[in-house]
């Protein structure tokens, strides 16, 4: 027998206790600082910018095309099988760059335009004639694009296109359905902007150009040296602006904001809208918004000056394919936290998302499913929508 | 369970606290050092 077994005391079994106390005690106190204000004391501090881009006195968007493609399957296989979401948009065999029998995945830029620049842009019948002949699903092709028109403070009013969509045909008769033909050709639109170099988004563009090829045209930087060739290869005369990622203020309550970052498909940079409209609030404008929808609502929290946010339009980039997993959840349930009073949402937001953003009590306005937009969950072709104070 | 096991869990618990905490409030104090470090040499 020990001394300390003499006395009563046994150093072993303190010993435990001790490791077992001190693991738990360590293990406790990181649950008690990861749950408690302290945990922000390392976080870096933001000051809002607060820049003030003036006032506006509406804004509203016309949704000329929001159907890019119509089989989530068809697309989906596609990209698949040219070797996934990572792989060069132009080297699809995609119309408008189809080679002749395009193999999925076997193409190039310059082998594509190659067939058809001497159609551009004044013969786009002939020239999507060639990718129904010769391009991977031709029949798939839709397009996004929206005309926005902006009344400022003095009665002025601005007309923006957002967006020339991707196939010649299906573009060419949305424009012309909408009356954005004329509009082009009567040098009525203000500017052309060019969210992002996505093929849905921009392949359409000789469409833009063959009813006015002098058109101011905005791009975010970051496009490619094809994107930068189709530009010119399109046809355009006008003046080309590359807008800097951050803002840039263009008039009284209007300013484009370029997002700096990676995207699908070899694509790089996406920039959206906002605008301060008065007595209303901030409305927010994209295209894809692959900078996500809360990266979208922050950005405007921490640049500029406004009273709350009242409205945003566009596709929301939440379930393109309409699939669905527990994390787009969370990004349905801290949109609440923003307090839109007007959701115009469509196309990659996805009919499922739209539904879940109504089951969620959204302020969602719901559509009209004409002209192959498939639900009146969200904003389908042709439909309208206006941000104004009540 | 005898008592000196559970007299080393309460001072085992009161130590890993402190312990975890002074390691927290020194971090920053501890990049200080680290960075006149980089300064002196």
């Amino acid at each position: 027998m020990t001394e300390e077994e003499k006395k009563g005391l046994n150093r072993r079994d303190f010993v435990k206790g001790l490791i077992v106390g001190g693991a738990g005690g360590v293990i406790g106190a990181m649950g008690i600082y990861s749950y408690s204000p302290w945990r922000e004391r390392y976080f870096a501090k933001a000051t809002p910018k607060n820049i003030d881009i003036g006032e506006c006195r509406s804004v509203k968007v016309t949704n000329i095309s929001e159907t890019s493609w119509f089989e989530n399957k068809v697309l989906m296989g596609d990209i698949k099988g040219a070797g996934g979401l990572l792989v060069n948009q132009y080297t699809y065999n995609w119309p408008p760059f189809a080679e002749p029998k395009g193999q999925l995945g076997k193409g190039t830029y310059e082998k594509g335009i190659k067939e058809i620049k001497k159609w551009l842009p004044h013969d786009l019948e002939r020239a999507w004639q060639f990718q129904i002949e010769n391009a991977v699903h031709p029949e798939n092709a839709g397009g996004f694009s929206c005309l926005i028109e902006v009344e400022l403070l003095d009665g002025t009013k601005k007309k923006i296109l957002q967006d020339a969509g991707w196939s010649y045909n299906w573009m060419d008769q949305a424009y012309k359905r909408e009356g954005i033909d004329r509009m082009l050709e009567r040098k009525e639109i203000d500017l052309f902007m060019l969210t992002h170099e996505h093929f849905d988004h921009f392949w359409g563009l000789p469409v833009v150009y063959k009813y006015n090829p002098e058109i101011i045209t905005y791009i975010p930087e970051g496009f490619y040296q094809e994107g930068m060739q189709y530009i010119r290869d399109s046809g355009h005369r006008g003046k080309l602006v590359v807008t800097k990622p951050g803002l840039t203020p263009l008039f009284s309550g209007c300013a484009i904001y370029n997002f700096a970052i990676p995207i699908i498909c070899r694509v790089y940079g996406e920039q959206s809208w906002y605008f301060n409209v008065k007595d209303a609030g901030m409305v927010s404008v994209t295209g894809c918004c692959h900078q996500g929808i809360i990266q979208f609502a922050a950005t405007a929290k921490d640049t500029i000056k406004y009273k709350k946010n009242y409205g945003i339009y566009g596709g929301l980039h939440i379930s393109p394919f309409e699939d669905w997993d527990p994390k787009y959840d969370d990004l349905v349930l801290s949109m609440r936290k923003y307090e839109f009073e007007k959701v115009g949402c469509n196309h990659c937001t996805g009919i499922t998302c739209a539904k879940k953003f109504i089951e969620a009590g959204y302020p969602v306005i719901q559509g009209t499913a004409r002209f192959r937009s498939k639900d009146k969950a969200y904003l389908g072709n042709g439909d309208t929508i206006e941000f104004r104070a009540a | 369970m005898s008592t000196e096991y559970k007299i080393g869990i309460f001072v085992g618990i009161v130590l890993g606290v402190l312990v975890y905490f002074t390691i927290i409030w020194a971090l920053p104090i501890m990049a200080k050092w680290n960075w006149m470090l980089t300064k002196i040499t």
